[in-house]
């Protein structure tokens, strides 16, 4: 495939303290849409700004649309939202398209005629000729997606597109979006919304005190974290170590047992002791169980039969088995929590300490 | 590149066409070009409508239409006061928020994400801010083309040039407005310090030309007095009376006679004049040298105004001239000819014998300051302020360029 987007080591230092970026590399392919996450003050805009040269990067390697980051005669193949968008006032939803059209170098004609398929395409036809000032704020965004498509453009970059939109007009964005893609054209769409991200991306970048923390598809993302859920119901008025629910030889338990007082059945594996059995499978995924709940950390159902298979002959009542995987939003507040501290990490860019004046320059 | 640029004007329109300020401002001047179209001159006096105001200084014995229409109307009221104060400071209300809207969070990005270089947008922008001015003062000028015309029986093109020197005039300050605008985003503050530096400008001009200058001319006029005093006026004077002081002949003819009695009275009676004669002299002695000690006076004084002259015309070169750039119009459709009281300064030089000082006549001086301030070349005028102009905006657009939005 062809990269739209290949960036590499894009950095961007405001003064001489606040590092927004600290050398991204992304990789966006064409006919993907491509979705950037990332915690307020993560650099996200930041970097939208860089590939629309909004901003100058400190520095900043590879290629947009083969041409080098921020070469202007390429943004006339990009179309571009911006977050908290302002367009004139003065002007009507058709003239708003016409007039973004001009600046992308698109001729007369064909900026005329693209306004009114548009404006079809967003659903404003009847609000066309009506001044922005009126628009609600979902009607703006409404055309300033249309705006951003009068160009025809090859790759559009979207600034959270549907910020103030409500559902229906959420659900058409999503619908254009796809519809984009279909025609060939590259997305990428920045987003605080993740189900709605997750809904369209093809693949995702999450950006963290501006840094990639992780990128790739959403499968390959959360490959390393499906599991099997396996919901039981135990005979009324029983109780059980839920580390003697797994058949005897399947399963180990990594912490200590304790006197817990939790009844034992007389057969099963090493029960701990514990409400909660945490353990591993002899085949290596990992397993947690409580009394209503066994999960097991499998990317296949294999490892789970042997268990089924042992909770039916000890009539346990099945009651659900479902493959979980993980959400972006999970996804994204893994990354976002300090793993050693398991605190969400500061919002914001990175500040360089202040120097004193005992350390010198 | 075409599209780009015609696009940026069309949305330059629109808003101004949006604004109710461009309308009202549009409407005013219309109105006044109206109003000055009822007013005429005629053999008894000025007429306003169908109503006659017989005044006899002012009639077309004593100035012609054209002349009634161009420096009594149009120039004086219509451009210098309607155009370069009322209708500029409301086009700075309506055109402060361009730049400030412009680099507004959410619309800049709108604008530098499309094909087009960071110089030729926000030059282009700044351009399209002129239009505001562009248009009222062209509707102004063909009301005007059309008044002088049809009611002052003069036909003046040249009128029309009041279109660039007030599309230069308004310039220089725009310049400013847009720079303060980019630094700041804010329009007040831009209006505010735009305001502030006009009223420097014209402390400036005032300072320059309303009073040092003024001064200048005006010791140089003493001087000029003290010399003719010193050099030609007394000593015409002194020759003169020490001529009629100089003893009479003595009598020929002595005794009682009627004769030698009348000749005796004669001569009395010029020793009389004689003496009076060289008290005059020993007078206009006395005078000439307080004369020639007032005119070193005057000449040691020169100096001092000569250099704080040089300080405040080395400032006002620097900065924008603005009144002086309108005032290029009148000398365009006002020749010094037309123009009674500028003729040779030193037709109507008047020298007070008796005046130590030297008095002044202050129309002699208003004609001499006139003849200096015109003798300014346009190259000065326009040419520094453009000067002025590029660099505002050399530094305006190297922030934009250099700027993260």
């Amino acid at each position: 495939m062809t990269a739209v987007i290949d960036l590499r080591h894009v950095s961007k230092t405001y003064g001489r303290r606040v590092r927004a970026l600290r050398g991204i590399s992304m990789h966006v392919e064409k006919g993907e849409i491509f979705g950037l996450l990332g915690p307020n003050g993560a650099g996200k805009s930041t970097l939208v700004k860089i590939l629309m040269t909004v901003i100058s990067p400190s520095r900043a390697e590879g290629t947009m649309l083969g041409a080098r980051i921020g070469d202007k005669g390429t943004l006339a193949k990009v179309g571009y939202l911006p977050e908290h968008h302002r367009f004139p006032e003065y002007l009507t939803g058709r003239q708003v398209i016409e007039f973004y059209g001009a600046m992308a170098m698109v001729r007369r004609r064909e900026r005329k005629a693209k306004a009114a398929g548009l404006l079809d395409l967003v659903g404003m036809t009847d609000w066309a000729d009506t001044r922005v000032k009126g628009y609600s704020k979902g009607m703006r965004q409404r055309i300033g997606i249309a705006q951003a498509l009068v160009n025809s453009p090859e790759l559009i970059v979207l600034d959270e597109p549907t910020d103030g939109v409500d559902p229906v007009g959420r659900r058409d964005i999503r619908m254009i979006l796809t519809r984009l893609k279909q025609e060939g054209c590259t997305v990428f769409l920045n987003s605080h919304l993740l189900s709605e991200l997750e809904m369209v991306c093809d693949r995702v970048a999450i950006l963290v005190q501006g840094q990639v923390s992780s990128q790739g598809t959403i499968e390959e993302l959360t490959r390393d974290q499906q599991r099997y859920e396996i919901e039981i119901a135990l005979p009324e008025g029983s109780a059980i170590d839920p580390g003697l629910l797994l058949p005897a030889g399947t399963a180990r338990a990594l912490e200590a047992p304790a006197a817990a007082g939790i009844t034992a059945a007389p057969q099963g594996a090493a029960g701990n002791g514990l409400a909660v059995f945490r353990g591993t499978l002899t085949s290596g995924e990992s397993v947690i169980a409580d009394a209503e709940l066994i999960r097991v950390g499998a990317r296949d159902p294999g490892p789970i039969q042997p268990i089924l298979d042992g909770l039916r002959s000890r009539g346990i009542t099945i009651k659900a088995v479902r493959a979980v995987r993980p959400s972006l939003e999970d996804l994204f507040m893994q990354a976002v929590i300090d793993p050693v501290t398991g605190k969400a990490l500061a919002p914001g860019a990175e500040h360089s300490p202040k120097k004193s004046k005992k350390e010198g320059g | 590149m075409l599209t780009q640029t015609l696009a940026l004007l069309v949305d330059a329109y629109r808003e101004l066409n949006a604004k109710r300020l461009f309308w009202i401002v549009l409407v005013l001047s219309a109105l006044i070009v109206l109003a000055m179209a009822g007013i005429g001159i005629n053999e008894k006096g000025i007429t306003i409508l169908w109503w006659t105001l017989e005044i006899p200084m002012i009639n077309t014995g004593m100035i012609s239409k054209p002349t009634f229409y161009k420096s009594f109307l149009f120039i004086p009221l219509g451009f210098n006061i309607w155009l370069s104060w009322a209708a500029t400071i409301l086009a700075l209300i309506s055109t402060a928020s361009i730049i400030p809207d412009f680099v507004s969070s959410g619309s800049i990005e709108l604008a530098l994400s499309r094909p087009i270089g960071r110089l030729r947008l926000f030059l282009t922008k700044f351009v399209t801010g002129l239009l505001f001015v562009a248009l009222q003062v062209s509707v102004f000028s063909v009301g005007a083309f059309l008044v002088i015309g049809i009611r002052g029986e003069s036909w003046e093109p040249k009128i029309f040039t009041a279109i660039p020197l007030a599309l230069a005039f308004f310039s220089y300050l725009f310049s400013f407005c847009a720079l303060v605008g980019l630094i700041t985003r804010s329009t007040i503050s831009s209006l505010l310090v735009t305001g502030l530096l006009w009223i420097v400008i014209f402390l400036v001009h005032v300072g320059e030309t309303g009073i040092v200058l003024r001064l200048k001319e005006e010791q140089k006029y003493r001087i000029e007095i003290a010399e003719n005093r010193v050099q030609v006026a007394l000593p015409k004077q002194i020759a003169e009376q020490e001529e009629k002081a100089k003893e009479p002949p003595t009598p020929t003819i002595t005794g009682d006679s009627p004769e030698a009695v009348r000749a005796k009275e004669e001569y009395d009676r010029a020793k009389r004049l004689a003496s009076r004669a060289q008290e005059r002299v020993d007078r206009l002695r006395e005078n000439l040298t307080a004369a020639d000690t007032r005119l070193k006076e005057l000449r040691d004084g020169l100096p001092k105004f000569e250099r704080i002259h040089t300080w405040f015309y080395a400032a006002k070169s620097i900065l924008p001239k603005t009144s002086e750039t309108l005032g290029l119009l009148e000398r365009q459709i006002v020749s010094i000819s037309d123009l009674d009281r500028i003729q040779d300064p030193n037709a109507d030089l008047v020298v007070d014998e008796d005046d130590v000082g030297g008095r002044i006549d202050p129309r002699v001086l208003g004609k001499r300051m006139d003849v200096i301030i015109r003798s300014r070349s346009v190259g000065w005028v326009v040419g520094t302020s453009l000067a002025f102009e590029f660099c505002i905006l050399g530094i305006a657009a190297w922030i934009f360029c250099g700027r993260d939005f």
